[in-house]
């Protein structure tokens, strides 16, 4: 999963045996979603809970039944695990369409569904974790 | 300065139009926007009645503790905390009016097992059915697009199957769009997503008849 949080941001991500305090640690699950493709939840904030703030451990579940209806189903996949990490670090549903926060089918195979956007780096992601 | 973070913040968020002093209903949809989704939004509500099994106006009259999930026999649950809450049925607008039981439909949500950071700051607050159940706005009406999920549980492994309903009595789930609620004020809130975020024909909803309306005039056409 290429994601960019590495390249793109002030984030790193790692596959990690134990839980870090000083990082946001994501359960992946497969799920019936009933409908959905992703869902996100924050298990235990770092603050008292905000919708776009960030998460200590979150789970994050992905339904690959429903990821699959229609076509680019690869993508797709890389668009709805970068949505969902993307709620982890306080990224919310917004209304740019330039990025991985839309809901729903990609429209092209463009990297553009897969990456957040320079708002989502500059001002949120950055400036928790810079 | 001030400005500038107005634009952000009304770049950032989804906006809810709940009438003042709803402070159930606002808490009931604080605690339901806690798990969010990635879904494959419909162009109107009318789509969004088609691809559902029941679609009524009703009103919330109970809510019980319900199934719990784990992915692996013996896991801990985790965030996978459901209850079940009843809604009666006033009037069906599409589909098949047989997932009620004795009128009521069994609506499953999802809430996590634990939120915010406590009074003052100082920790996790266990969120469990007794905490949910003080945010679930009793008596309020709204229309519910319903799925039949009786038999596709979030996991495999299922604790307390059965749990929150009667023997024999449908499970359903609303998908994103399709949890409405009506305010005091008569301004309809959706619980999951705000109406904002959604097309236009979803956006010029103003009230539960437009809303009823709209999926009437589908279902006859």
């Amino acid at each position: 999963m290429n994601i960019s949080l590495d390249r793109d941001t002030l984030m790193s991500d790692l596959f990690s045996a134990t839980c870090d305090p000083a990082s946001t640690d994501v359960k992946w699950l497969d799920a019936n979603l009933g409908g959905s493709r992703g869902e996100y939840i924050c298990l235990e904030p770092f603050t008292p809970y905000e919708p776009d703030g960030i998460c200590f451990v979150a789970r994050i579940r992905l339904d690959p039944d429903q990821i699959n209806i229609g076509s680019n189903d690869a993508e797709d996949r890389k668009k709805t695990a970068c949505h969902e990490v993307g709620h982890s670090v306080g990224l919310q549903h917004g209304d740019d369409k330039t990025d991985c926060m839309i809901n729903g089918e990609i429209p092209d195979t463009s990297a553009t569904w897969r990456t957040f956007n320079g708002h989502h780096i500059a001002a949120h992601i950055d400036s928790y974790y810079g | 300065m001030i400005l500038a973070g107005a634009l952000i913040l009304a770049a950032c968020s989804s906006a809810t139009s709940i009438a003042e002093g709803d402070d159930r209903l606002a808490s009931f949809v604080s605690a339901m926007r806690v798990v969010t989704y990635d879904y494959e939004p419909t162009a109107t509500p009318a789509d969004l009645a088609k691809a559902s099994d029941l679609v009524i106006v009703g009103e919330i009259v109970g809510v019980e503790k319900g199934q719990s999930y784990v992915p692996l026999p013996g896991a801990e649950v985790d965030g996978d905390v459901s209850s079940v809450i009843q809604v009666k049925v006033d009037e069906t607008l599409f589909g098949d009016a047989a997932l009620a039981a004795d009128g009521i439909v069994h609506l499953q949500v999802t809430h996590p097992a634990y939120v915010g950071d406590g009074p003052g700051g100082e920790g996790l607050v266990p969120f469990d059915h007794a905490a949910f159940e003080a945010t679930v706005p009793i008596g309020t009406s709204g229309v519910f697009f319903l799925e039949d999920i009786t038999d596709r549980p979030v996991y495999e492994f299922v604790i307390d199957e059965g749990a929150g309903r009667p023997a024999g009595a449908a499970l359903c789930a609303t998908p994103v769009q399709g949890f409405l609620l009506e305010s005091r004020d008569g301004s309809l809130v959706s619980v999951y997503e705000g109406l904002d975020s959604m097309a236009s024909a979803w956006r010029q909803l103003e009230s539960m008849d437009d809303l009823r309306l709209a999926i009437v005039e589908a279902s006859t056409s």
